[in-house]
């Protein structure tokens, strides 16, 4: 009784293991495709970032902005101010890039609510940081873990299943695990 | 940019996907493409020949139309289509499909170190004396491991030359502005021919670099490693050739870059990315034809 019973779950223990090894193996080629989405990602953001501090840093603009409209959930705002030319600017206020109180302090803001806002002179940059905060704004690094953890994740993926890379450079790759099992077995 | 320019461009691309594949056609044994097995010169010298005359026959052409609005139309229609085909063409059959990748041995892999290290110290970007010292001596060191031993390095081995080649070749890319010359419209066109070749040699290496990064950060688990023979099959040769010829042509070529850096004869990354190619595809092949040692 015993016996068929560890037998039984060594059996388990051995179905799930080839289970989980034909899943990883059947998802590396969207592991792949979902790595490269990543770093484009990646680079996306960390470009906008650079492309905004470049554009606020060209000259050092701030302005008493209203509160338009908040989505607390999503972690934004609208703001409407004037700027030094006299134009109505409406823009967006995100709080990804400051810490968690002010996020918390952000969240009882209501419609109609002041803010100091720091402002870029070109139009076509329509986000605005808050001036208070704009060290953290310069210092927001958050792009590296949004898509850091995405992308190691398809890499270990990729790691322990990479026959999906090998296309058209080893022939026959998916026959291959065969020959690989017995070359491991044999160094043993 | 003008017609004649685009075309001069892709003219640049064209002839170096097919040098590309002619270098590469020798690990398929393919009859019509393979140096070493055909008798004359090989299908794409012939087609590489036929397409320079009917290329510079084109750029003559729109040169003498000049600018007008059907050649401003004729050049708009033929960038989109031609950047499209050009992409795809090497992502595919270059970085997926490996029918681009020329297989290099060790010599290749440590010409193109001394040309992107030679390249690195002569822009003057480097200003501490540490930082040069380092750079020269793991250049020479790198180097030297590379060409002095007289036995064929392991798989593994080949598998870590091969990386710090494609490292040397995507940070030649980087440091030359390849990536932001992409947007660049003022050129001469014997600039714009190299431009077309540089950028189809880059782009690759570039998407296969990542690819390759990839393959051999799975080779940390040693079940993995037992890939690593039939890819360098593909990639790599184990020609075992005499140093002198090496050090002669890379004296001679770090020269010349010296020179050209000191009498400026052409903008000194044009001449670094020429010779990374001439390295990777020209030099220490056993090739009929082409053959230089």
């Amino acid at each position: 009784m015993a016996a068929n019973l560890k037998d039984s779950i060594l059996k388990a223990i051995l179905f799930t293991k080839k289970f989980v090894s034909l899943l990883l193996m059947a998802i590396s080629p969207m592991a792949l495709l979902m790595l490269i989405v990543a770093i484009i990602m990646f680079f996306d953001d960390y470009g906008s970032h650079q492309r905004m501090i470049i554009a606020l840093d060209e000259v050092p603009l701030t302005a008493t902005a209203v509160i338009s409209s908040c989505y607390p959930e999503d972690r934004y705002c609208y703001v409407q101010f004037s700027d030094q030319s006299g134009r109505e600017r409406f823009e967006k206020l995100d709080w990804r890039y400051y810490p968690e109180a002010s996020v918390q302090e952000s969240k009882t803001l209501t419609t109609g609510d002041q803010v100091i806002v720091r402002y870029a002179n070109q139009l076509y940059a329509s986000e605005s940081v808050l001036a208070g905060n704009y060290q953290e704004f310069l210092d927001y690094r958050g792009y590296y873990y949004e898509m850091g953890g995405i992308a190691l994740v398809c890499w270990v993926n990729l790691i322990l299943y990479p026959e999906v890379m090998l296309f058209a450079l080893v022939e026959d790759v998916f026959h291959y695990p065969a020959s690989k099992i017995k070359s491991v077995r044999d160094t043993e | 940019m003008s017609l004649s320019v685009t075309l001069t461009v892709y003219l640049g691309v064209w002839l170096e996907a097919l040098w590309l594949w002619d270098a590469a056609s020798e690990k398929y044994g393919d009859q019509n493409t393979s140096q070493i097995k055909a008798p004359g010169p090989s299908r794409t010298v012939m087609v590489s020949g036929i397409s320079s005359i009917s290329g510079l026959i084109l750029i003559g052409l729109s040169e003498w139309a000049g600018k007008n609005t059907l050649t401003a139309a004729i050049n708009s229609f033929l960038s989109n289509i031609l950047m499209g085909a050009a992409m795809l063409f090497i992502l595919a059959a270059g970085a997926v499909g490996g029918r681009l990748l020329p297989r290099l041995n060790e010599f290749n892999i440590a010409a193109v170190l001394v040309v992107v290290a030679a390249d690195w110290l002569l822009s003057g970007d480097l200003i501490q004396p540490a930082t040069i010292a380092l750079v020269i001596v793991s250049t020479l060191l790198l180097s030297g491991a590379l060409v002095l031993p007289r036995t064929p390095p392991s798989p593994t081995q080949k598998v870590l030359y091969y990386l710090v080649y494609l490292a040397a070749t995507v940070f030649l890319a980087v440091r030359s502005g390849f990536l932001q010359g992409t947007g660049k419209t003022d050129f001469s066109l014997p600039e714009a021919f190299v431009f077309g070749a540089t950028f189809t040699f880059f782009l690759l290496y570039c998407l296969f670099g990542i690819r390759f990064f990839l393959i051999a950060s799975s080779m940390a688990l040693p079940r993995n490693r037992v890939y690593a023979q039939p890819i360098m099959k593909k990639l790599y040769r184990d020609d075992q050739i005499s140093a002198l010829p090496f050090l002669l042509i890379m004296t001679a070529l770090v020269a010349i870059m010296i020179a050209n850096h000191s009498l400026g004869w052409t903008p000194s990354e044009n001449l670094s990315n020429i010779a990374v190619i001439l390295c990777t595809q020209l030099f220490f092949r056993p090739h009929k034809g082409l053959e230089i040692v």
